[in-house]
């Protein structure tokens, strides 16, 4: 608290400096009283302008969208009575049109996959399931924290999941978890050789695994009360009932959209 | 009437006599404001003029002698819904993440490959009256396919990235967990700038506490400021500055979150108005 005092009567009396030096140069020293509230009336008259000004251009700024859009002229559609011909041509062009929605109705249809395929949603932590079109489970799973791990400036990682369009490229049963060099890094251990024991790892991920290419996997996880959150390395962890479930759904080349 | 033309000259010739710095300054200052207001102004209806006069060239299967036709309100209706189908498609052929705003359905959604991932609901919307003003073959050929995100800003990380320095010991990194605060609700306010100039908020729906209340009030301040200032460059070269219009999305927090998250850096949005 008297530090804060003692620094703002500093930079008052830094100020205060300042306004005094210029009053001496403007009004030729010595200083006198009568120039001082001369030189005062002016400076407090100059700032009175400066924030006038301000003050009219920040309501020109904000009034000029709404000035803007008032003075668009806006197209009023009046009734017009056409010509045979031109109804003709309306309902013609009608037929058209609507032959073409349809046929874009249909081609967006066939883009949608039949066949099984996965949504994870990383901003809500949760999973979307379909098969034939039709939503057929849902629940939560957890994603990348979005953690920077740096070990001084050559090391860095960043745990996220990758957004985008995915295949199932590998499924796996009792899988093992190799421990990255990270793994040891984030728990403060020293890093151990390549094919180290201390790397492998039963039983952390859960009875199932389904690989999404270069490392990341659909898995499960011992940490079930944190699912719906965004701890983990970039994997996507699930809980057993739903992991089980995806892996007899999902079959090797099935899609998974992340976003 | 006689009298106050004498009044307002003398009045004039005064301020001319008295002509004082502080005078010039008003002077100098009022000139410059009329002449922003002026060239703000003109800049919607130049560019709308511009549009409407250069982009009737059909570009659709519609013959160029039906072009008219959209000015039929039940015909536009079903060509709007048309050009917004064909922009979808065309979205579909990118591998990237898009945006799709159906405004009269009320509903925005994410896709990939013509996939819907995630739909949410639009609660509210402010359309400018720039896009009611379009004739209705433009309003076509500008929709007709998707557009770029050029620009985008927001109150809201794009990635929460929390650094994280590497623990010495075990000691260390037992004291260094981290766990996400899952009751922290950042406000979300975001703002796409697409490769016409189109501006696209996407605001969380209510502001619901004061924090949000505040970012709401500084984001909108500081685009309106940052537009302004672009202006004034514009004016002090004498040139119109672009009109930039604006679509207004108001969305659930976690749906403006999901969207502006899963969008890449230059995705494809398309737009029914």
């Amino acid at each position: 608290m008297s530090n804060s005092v003692i620094y703002i009567n500093n930079i008052w009396l830094k100020l205060s400096k300042i306004y005094f030096d210029l009053a001496a140069k403007i009004s030729g020293w010595p200083l006198r009283l009568g120039s001082y509230v001369k030189l005062h009336n002016r400076v407090f008259s100059f700032l009175k302008n400066i924030l006038i000004i301000i003050i009219l251009f920040l309501i020109v700024v904000f009034t000029i969208q709404w000035l803007q859009e008032i003075l668009i002229p806006v197209k009023h559609n009046r009734p017009v009575n056409y010509s045979l011909a031109e109804i003709e041509a309306i309902v013609k062009q009608k037929a058209v049109v609507e032959k073409s929605i349809q046929k874009s109705y249909k081609k967006l249809a066939a883009l949608i996959p039949w066949s099984p395929y996965l949504v994870v949603n990383t901003s809500k932590n949760e999973f979307y399931l379909y098969k034939n079109r039709k939503l057929i489970r849902q629940g939560k799973c957890s994603t990348g924290s979005y953690i920077l791990l740096e070990n001084g400036e050559q090391q860095k990682w960043i745990f996220k999941t990758p957004r985008g369009e995915f295949r199932i490229q590998a499924k796996t049963t009792s899988p093992v978890w190799k421990k990255p060099d990270w793994a040891f890094i984030e728990e403060g251990l020293p890093v151990p050789s390549l094919n180290h024991s201390s790397r492998f790892e039963y039983g952390v991920l859960g009875d199932y695994s389904l690989g999404l290419g270069q490392g990341y996997l659909i898995h499960g996880t011992l940490y079930k009360r944190l699912l719906g959150l965004p701890v983990t390395h970039g994997c996507i962890r699930l809980n057993d009932e739903d992991l089980r479930f995806i892996y007899y759904t999902l079959n090797i080349g099935a899609r998974v959209y992340i976003y | 009437m006689k009298k106050l033309f004498k009044i307002i000259r003398s009045s004039l010739s005064d301020f001319i006599l008295k002509l004082n710095s502080r005078n010039i300054i008003i002077v100098v200052f009022l000139i410059i404001i009329v002449l922003y207001l002026g060239f703000s102004i003109v800049a919607p209806i130049k560019k709308l003029n511009q549009l409407n006069r250069v982009g009737t060239d059909c570009q659709q299967e519609i013959p160029e002698a039906y072009t008219w036709l959209n000015e039929q309100p039940e015909f536009f209706s079903m060509n709007k819904n048309k050009t917004f189908l064909e922009s979808r498609l065309i979205m579909s052929k990118s591998d990237s993440i898009g945006l799709a705003v159906n405004i009269p359905d009320s509903i925005i959604a994410i896709e990939i490959k013509g996939i819907i991932l995630h739909s949410a609901r639009i609660e509210k919307y402010r359309v400018g009256r720039f896009f009611i003003g379009l004739e209705g073959q433009v309003y076509i050929n500008l929709f007709s396919s998707p557009l770029r995100i050029k620009q985008y800003d927001a109150t809201i990380a794009k990635e929460p990235v929390i650094i994280k320095k590497a623990p010495k010991d075990t000691i260390e990194a037992a004291k260094s967990l981290v766990f996400p605060d899952t009751l922290q609700k950042e406000p979300t306010y975001i703002i796409f700038v697409l490769n016409n100039g189109f501006r696209l908020f996407i605001e969380q729906e209510k502001a619901g506490s004061f924090k949000a209340a505040k970012t709401r009030v500084l984001f909108r301040a500081g685009n309106q400021l940052k537009q302004a200032c672009e202006n004034f460059l514009y004016m002090l070269r004498f040139q119109i500055p672009p009109y930039n219009p604006a679509i207004r999305i108001y969305v659930a927090r976690e749906d403006a979150v999901a969207i502006y998250r899963a969008l890449p850096e230059s995705a494809l949005v398309t737009i029914k108005i």
